[in-house]
């Protein structure tokens, strides 16, 4: 190093933050190996020690979680993996991981660097002990304001060595729209209780002013105040596991230590990915409508529907890491499904994590070893300081599970078909806010299918229900009996299975679930909204695998002045799904003004047995559904989870079940429904080429509804797939859409 | 287990394969590397004809070699989608589901099938065999999607440490332009 | 009907436990001396009474005794197998039908998700380990009823009050429901309704009407009710211990009835007891038998509590350190602490269970490492094959511990099997020293630094994370490995005192013997203390408390006297679960007093809570303002029960008798070679005191003394490490 400049505050350049940043880059940019570590010393010389330092350092973070998250308020919190506790760097990248909302790992380096860009070593300084906060998607990388990021920095001798850190997703928000992801956004303004990384507390107490902003600028302070108490406890932990760790090995082997822990979970992650995938390039979109003409009258510029475009091409670099660009993503818009290139990581990483990190240390190695092109004026890296970020999660986990699948796809092709399976996670949250009989104010987010989904179908065995969840590992939808008593007016009425709401195919993805919410004693007043990924106006991705239909997009139905009282009285029967609910209503069975909404529902005000229902988490098949095993069809009429008339119609099969709930196969029938439904295929279709000239000439004619055109000119504005758009339809350059 | 031997394999790729041995292949400490071999011995003996299987795409399909100059996608039942490097979908019959009839025949309930309005359901059949072989909901007038066009040349040198005798630079590239250009002068 | 309290007469002399395994039965024969001997014999699945007797009569034997003569003079009989985790893992148990709340049915398909329990943490990051465990039920056998009751909320009387009947009970459904699973030939029915917590009405209406229907059509199955037999809040975990006792309990009663009666043709005049989760015993008529699903890890517990009463120790962490794993476990002011939603078998229950740590690590664990070079411990584990020194393919702990010399290759279960000591030291080099560029020494200690540390660590752990100080406690070392480990994992960790035992490795076996005749019972309650409340308020408040209390204690009455216990010889303890307003979980709270029905009293249990809390939270996870909430309370009824003597011995000199020396060893020890003295357990006395480097062999267990250190025996005979 050259001269050694003291500061006034007496630490030396090189121990400064924005110096060990800089230097990062260099360094790797130089060498492609993280701080220029080529050998790990350490590890070579003593590798039981370096072992036992990075065990020391994973049990921190691991304890913290157990511990802490007994304090929380919410049940995402507490046990539905909604949260995440790690220990980072100086410069924030991620050294050890709880489990949870592991990639969340993703945001923390961007507090960071915006806390050192904007000189906080100065002012108001960084000590040992401070506790910083932050949920600003544009400042903090966190994807939405409902997650919530804590930061407590380790700091020795002015030193900055490692931060304490911690994101959990909070019950409200605090936006004009109540819960904790609005839809109905405009910009950044309308996002809730936004704040960029700011100290909040010292000596790891916060201050009473951050209690009584989110008493104040919530719907739920008391509850959000206890996971803020929640975040703070685990991160004091680990800052004071770290200075014991600290001080048993020494500042010199921690610091280089560090460094060689990051470099080798590069190097392992990146042997990971040679070792499953097959070079190449794999394409893959989804789509998100955004349905808001006529509800945003007063903001005539968010006043429209739009058709939101996510594409993305994934390719195995010459190193044979990965590279994801989402060049054709829409452009972002005056609605709440932006987000900026750090929120969008923590999506995208919550598949690379899992998937190719699960076996070594995951670290900051997992993005190195994942590029990930996030093109400017797009909808992931908006061209201006404002865009409204409240629900990118409502889109950007369609886009993870896109680039999912394009993994498990090159699984399948390389052999390793015991890991390769349909990804989703068509996720749900209500949320909303009321005010009891004697003007009590509160707010709420119900997360149960947040908590977890079906599995997608493998290329040989069916999903699960209920099995997994593409952002924690921690699959857990919670109990009925815990969000009845954080949430009075709200009682299930359903909490079950959705029979046939799947994708199907020769496996079909795992039953979607659905509940039943049935409002008693709404007092003054309750509103209700929902919020989660795609709705059923389009599936969950755009491509099903291998002949499979993709998963089904989020279906809710609101029922109003219902006669449920007289069916009660009656020992009658009441609707135990969403499917059901419009199956009774059609059928007379409950009356009252039943809706079923295929886009998001503005926020509805709900009385006295009104019913709020919703079906979500199904899961995509794989393969064709007239290769499906005849007697899996049969089982699955058996135990209620497709119903007979569709097993006809999707898998032509013909059976039926008794009042006895026996169930028949009639094989003559089956069959020759099968033959028939071939048929069909041969009838029904075209060759694709004739197709294509028809289609060209629609494009030609721009012969389709204004929001598809609308989405093409917001994705062709992009010079890439412009190029790809005018090359597939043969359309002369100067054509415009 | 540190290697999947070809009974397995087999059992695997038929579905036919118990969830314990799923469970062991996933808890293999680091996958095996020649799995990819017997993977392709499996996929060769279940098909009539003799090409030489490189890699496999879909369920049914599978890039081959004919003669010694050609790569082409073949379906299992024989049927020929032509160069690898283009899109094979233009090759398939399509059926497009547009009304909100045809939408509703494939979700259940109803109400969970996407929007005639603003999607349509594509369906790829093989004109051999009618094998559905891919499925793509997006609005009209989208592109059709390019699942996988797999780096060969790289992949059996560089991965497999096996290099093709007929490599090329020319492999990998996205040749789908050139055949919807053929198909633009027929209009 | 015998009641245990008779069988303290003085007139019996022995104690049997007997614990039967999977493969083995073994039986803990404990003579009025508190001397113990040792039977086995194969478990006899299809007839476990024959296997009980077989094991009761080689224990006999060995004392030249035949069972009858043992049974005869046995004060009691305790009996804890696994048979209920048997059935539940091979799906053997009874056939289940359900009747759940209308649009619950497939609760037991999606059991709240959960499809990675019991994983590590690198399994739990790799999402397609994820399954769900097998279902109880079959999910043609589940019919919902329409019904609801509320179970009220945060805002307590600001909204509806729990057990207000939002939906009556669908008497129609009810009977629709049992029609069908009559007709499906079910064996037992279970009724699971959402909030049956707070108020019990509709399930046991619909249990009635079950019962009157199997009556008319003359089928003879039970009905069991949720809230009869977990009643406390989150409907999954409560489903899980309705279809376990549903599917596997009652099963299992049978099994027991007949060893019972096969004992008492032998000549036994007493109750055959069995084992609780969560420590303690009971007998046959005890309702809630699944409760007694896991009773192997509690047997050592149990008699490090009789120990810890004896030795006058107030906090103890147990160390049970066997083949396949270290098992930690705390006993405050003698009271074993519980977890409530332990997850077993893929399951997680509504259960009260003794609170135990696992590491995937014991003496049998093997040792390799990965292509990137990491050290691994476990999770294999070699079991009865010991190590690559004896019938394993895969070096374990157990080998680096011979090939450092610290376990005598030819003394090994005092020399009955011989280890190849030479094959320990190769492996050791060839697959660990050799590849991380270590000589074997250095590579065995840093293995043994591992395995430690791992231990030290989970150890600390339980402690710490319950915010206790480590120095206010014994750390009692036993299980096989154990005594052999024990100098490592204490190392650098500040104790009161660090004990083990001659007979470390039946430790857990003897405690079969220790269990006290007692029953938890517990109630979920939804009592809130609002912020500010006023003296008359908090008295109302008090008063619910020491109502919800008065009536577990009445159940306790009634219950244990059908079990034959007299009621006036009845011991309690009390103690609830509290959280500030807004909190999800709750934290066990005990109390050393009963009643409460002021609002000081109400204060005080306001101030136990929060002693409590701070001991585990920093300053700043406190929220009195929020005010506090009270979700459960909990009463423990003990009725005495024989126990184990514990004899004190006559005090000798500090110098072991000549005759107690053996030998010495070179041993490699933390990167060193130390002249070992070897020293015979059974020649040692009370008194005295060894100093290290030393080793104390016994055919059960080694005792590794290092330099600077000493062990000094007490007059029970218990090894105090220093």
């Amino acid at each position: 190093m050259g001269a050694i400049i003291k500061e006034e505050a007496g630490v030396l350049v090189e121990k400064t933050m924005k110096f060990k940043l800089k230097k990062r880059d260099e360094l790797y940019g130089e060498t492609g190996h993280y701080w220029g570590i080529k050998e790990l010393t350490l590890k070579e010389q003593d590798p039981i020690k370096y072992e036992r330092f990075f065990s020391r350092l994973q049990s921190s973070v691991f304890a913290a979680r157990e511990k802490a998250r007994f304090v929380a308020a919410s049940p995402g919190g507490r046990e539905m993996g909604e949260s995440l506790w790690a220990l980072t760097t100086a410069e924030g990248d991620a050294l050890a991981i709880s489990l949870g909302f592991i990639s969340h790992a993703a945001a923390f380096p961007i507090s960071i660097k915006h806390m050192v860009d904007n000189d906080f070593e100065e002012n108001p300084g960084i000590n040992d002990g401070d506790v910083f906060g932050a949920d600003d998607p544009m400042t903090s990388g966190a994807p939405h304001p409902g997650d919530t990021y804590t930061l407590v920095p380790i700091v020795i001798e002015g030193e900055v060595l490692a931060w304490a850190c911690s994101v959990n997703h909070i019950m409200e928000a605090g936006a004009p729209q109540a819960g904790s992801w609005p839809v109905f956004t405009v910009d950044t303004f309308m996002d809730g209780f936004v704040f960029p990384p700011m100290k909040t507390g010292e000596n790891l107490r916060q201050a009473k002013w951050w209690e009584n902003l989110w008493m104040r600028r919530t719907r739920a302070g008391a509850m959000n105040v206890l996971d803020d108490k929640m975040r703070l406890a685990g991160c004091s932990m680990i800052h004071s596991s770290l200075h014991e760790i600290i001080k048993e090995f020494g500042v010199e082997y921690y610091r280089q230590a560090c460094k060689e822990i990051i470099e080798e979970s590069r190097r392992m992650i990146l042997d990971n990915m040679r070792s499953t995938m097959v070079p190449g390039q794999y394409e893959g979109s989804c789509f998100r409508i955004s349905m808001l003409k006529g509800q945003q009258k007063i903001w005539p510029h968010a006043d429209k529907d739009e058709l939101i475009h996510v594409h993305g091409v994934l390719s195995v670099n010459e190193k044979g890491s990965l590279v994801w660009d989402t060049e054709g993503s829409s452009r972002w818009g005056y609605h709440g499904f932006n987000g900026y290139p750090g929120g969008a990581d923590v999506a995208l990483h919550l598949q690379m994590t899992t998937t190719f990190a699960h076996n070594v240390k995951a670290t900051g190695g997992v993005k190195m070893n994942v590029e990930s092109i996030y093109h400017k004026g797009s909808i992931y890296n908006p061209d201006t300081e404002f865009a409204s970020c409240a629900n990118l999660w409502a889109q950007s986990m369609q886009m993870e599970c896109v680039a999912g699948n394009a993994v498990h796809l090159s699984f399948f092709m390389r052999g390793y078909l015991e890991e390769a399976f349909a990804v989703d996670d068509v996720w749900e949250g209500i949320q909303g806010s009321g005010v009891l009989a004697d003007g009590t104010p509160y707010g709420f987010t119900n997360f149960e299918w947040v908590g977890g989904t079906a599995m997608g179908a493998y290329s040989f065995k069916d999903g699960m229900p209920t099995a997994w969840c593409s952002h924690t590992q921690l699959c857990n939808i919670g109990n009925s009996e815990e969000f009845e008593y954080l949430i009075p007016p709200l009682h299930h009425l359903g909490r079950k299975l959705e029979p046939g709401y799947c994708g199907h195919g020769k496996y079909r993805g795992g039953i979607g679930q659905t509940a039943i919410h049935w409002m008693k004693e709404t007092g003054q007043r309750l509103g209700v909204t929902r919020a989660g990924v795609t709705t059923s106006l389009n599936s969950y991705v755009s491509l099903g695998m291998n002949g499979g239909y993709p998963a089904p997009g989020v279906v809710t139905v609101t029922a109003k002045n219902t006669n449920l009282d007289e069916i009660f009285a009656a020992g009658g029967d009441t609707p135990t799904t969403a499917g059901e609910l419009l199956e009774y209503a059609k059928e007379g069975k409950i009356t009252g003004d039943v809706k079923g909404w295929k886009y998001d529902p503005p926020e509805q005000s709900m009385g006295e047995n009104d019913l709020w229902a919703n079906a979500a988490g199904g899961s995509g098949g794989w393969g064709d559904p007239l290769e499906r095993d005849i007697d899996a069809v049969v089982e699955d009429i058996r135990i209620g989870q497709i119903p007979e008339e569709f097993a006809k119609v999707m898998y032509g099969v013909v059976a039926t079940k008794d009042e006895n709930d026996l169930v028949t196969l009639n094989e003559t029938e089956t069959k020759a429904e099968r033959e028939n439904l071939y048929a069909r295929r041969r009838s029904e279709s075209m060759p694709a080429k004739q197709w294509w000239a028809e289609e060209r000439k629609k494009i030609i004619e721009k012969n389709m509804r204004n929001e598809i055109l609308e989405m093409y000119r917001k994705s062709v504005c992009f010079d890439g797939y412009d190029k790809h758009f005018k090359e597939f339809w043969q359309l002369d350059e100067d054509f415009e859409i | 287990m540190e290697q999947v031997n070809k009974g397995l394999m087999k059992k695997l790729v038929d579905g036919k394969i118990s969830d314990d041995d799923v469970m062991e292949m996933r808890r293999m400490v680091k996958k095996d590397h020649k799995r990819f071999w017997t993977y392709l011995e499996v996929l060769q003996e279940g098909v009539s004809w003799d090409e030489k299987i490189l890699m496999r795409l879909n369920d049914h399909l599978y890039i081959v070699a004919k003669g010694d100059s050609e790569r082409v996608v073949k379906c299992d039942c024989g049927y020929e989608y032509g160069d690898y490097r283009a899109n094979w979908k233009l090759n398939t019959d399509l059926r497009v589901r547009e009304t909100q009839e045809q939408m509703d025949e494939v979700y259940f309930p109803a109400i969970a099938a996407p929007e005639a309005s603003w999607m349509e359901v594509r369906e790829y059949f093989c004109p051999g065999c009618t094998a559905q072989l891919a499925v793509e909901i997006v609005p009209s007038g989208y592109p059709m999607i390019f699942e996988a066009l797999p780096d060969l040349d790289r992949f059996y040198r560089e991965y497999m440490s096996q290099p093709l005798n007929d490599e090329s630079t020319e492999w990998f590239q996205n040749r789908t332009a050139e055949e919807t250009a053929k198909l633009k002068v027929n209009i | 009907m015998e009641s245990p309290i008779d069988q303290l007469n003085a007139n019996k002399k022995y104690i049997l436990a007997l614990d039967a395994g999977g493969t083995m039965t073994d039986t803990i024969l404990v003579m009025d001396d508190g001397t113990f001997t040792v039977g086995k014999a194969l478990t006899n699945k299809q007839n476990e009474s024959a296997s009980y007797l077989e094991s009761v009569d080689d224990a006999a034997k060995s004392v030249g005794l035949s069972s009858t003569k043992v049974h005869e003079q046995a004060a009691i009989s305790i009996y804890a197998g696994t048979g209920m985790l048997n059935t539940l893992l091979t799906g053997t148990g009874k056939k289940v039908g359900l009747l759940v709340t209308r649009g619950f049915e497939d609760i037991s398909i999606m059991e709240g998700g959960l499809t990675y329990l019991g994983q590590t943490q690198s399994e739990i990051l790799h999402n397609q380990l994820h399954s769900h465990t097998r279902p109880i039920v079959d999910r043609q056998n589940v019919y919902g009823v329409s019904e609801r009751i509320s179970g009220g909320s945060y805002f307590m009387d600001k909204h509806i009050a729990p057990g207000t009947v939002l939906a009556p009970l669908s008497e129609k459904h009810v009977r629709r429901g049992v029609e069908k699973l009559i007709a499906a030939k079910v064996e037992v029915i279970g009724i699971l309704f959402i909030n049956s917590y707070i108020d019990i009405s509709h399930e046991h209406r619909a249990k009635e009407i079950a019962l009157e229907m199997l009556k008319k059509s003359g089928v003879n199955i039970p009905v069991v009710c949720s809230s009869d037999i977990a009643p406390v809040s989150k409907e999954n975990n409560r489903l899980k211990s309705l279809l376990l006792q549903c599917s596997a309990a009652e099963h299992t009663r049978e099994t027991i009835s007949n060893v019972e009666e096969s004992a008492q043709a032998d000549g036994y005049d007493g109750r055959l007891l069995t084992l609780l989760s969560y420590g303690g015993a009971v007998n046959v008529e005890y309702p809630r038998l699944y409760e007694t699903v896991i009773s192997g890890p509690v047997g050592g517990m149990m008699a490090a509590q009789v120990m810890s009463r004896k030795l006058g120790l107030k906090n103890v962490c147990t160390a049970d350190m066997g083949g396949t794993s270290f098992d930690v476990g705390l006993i405050v002011n003698n009271m074993l602490s519980i977890r409530k939603d332990p997850d077993f078998a893929g399951h997680r229950l509504a259960l009260p269970m003794v609170a135990i740590d696992s590491v995937g690590s014991g003496a049998g664990s093997a040792v390799w490492i990965d292509e990137y070079k990491r050290l691994h411990v476990g999770p294999e584990s070699a079991g009865a094959d010991v190590g690559i020194c004896y019938k394993y393919d895969k070096l374990t702990v157990t080998d680096v511990n011979v090939a450092m010399g610290y376990v005598d290759p030819n003394y090994f279960l005092g020399g009955k099997i011989n280890l190849d000591a030479e094959k320990a030291r190769k492996a050791l080099k060839e697959t660990i020293a050799d590849p991380l560029g270590l000589d074997i020494y250095k590579a065995g200690k840093g293995i043994l630094e591992v395995v430690n540390a791992q231990m030290r660590e989970a150890a600390k752990a339980i402690m710490v994370s319950k915010g206790y100080n480590t120095r206010d406690f014994t750390m009692m070392c036993y299980g096989g490995a154990g005594p052999v480990h024990m100098w490592g994992y204490t190392q650098d960790f500040e104790l009161a005192d660090v004990i083990t035992f001659p007979y470390a490795a039946a430790f857990s076996a003897f405690g079969g013997a220790c269990a006290e005749y007692l029953h938890r019972y517990h109630k979920g309650v939804v009592i809130t203390i609002p912020n500010g409340s006023s003296d008359k308020e908090r008295t109302q408040i008090a008063l619910e408390v020491d109502s919800a209390m008065r009536t577990l204690e009445d159940i306790a009455r009634l219950e244990m006297q059908a079990e034959g216990v007299d009621p006036e010889k009845l011991e309690y303890r009390y103690g609830f679960y509290g959280r500030y307003m807004g909190q999800l979980e709750s934290f066990e709270t005990s109390i050393d007093f009963n009643c409460i029905r002021t609002h000081e009293d109400l204060d005080k249990i306001v101030a136990a809570f929060e002693d409590m809390y701070t001991n585990i939270y920093p300053e700043g996870a406190r929220f009195p303002d929020a005010g506090y909430a009270i979700t459960e309370v909990f009463v423990q009824a003990v009725a005495p029960k024989a126990m184990p003597k514990i004899i004190s011995h006559k005090l000798q000199g500090e110098t072991p008798p000549d005759s107690a020396y053996v030998e010495s060893r070179q041993v490699s020890h933390e990167g060193k070679f130390y002249d070992f003295k070897v020293w015979q357990m059974s020649e040692l006395q009370a008194g005295n005191v060894v100093q290290g480097p030393s080793i104390i062999r016994d055919p059960m267990t080694t005792v590794i003394i290092p330099p600077e250190k000493c062990v000094e025996i007490d007059q029970y005979m218990v090894l105090h490490y220093r």
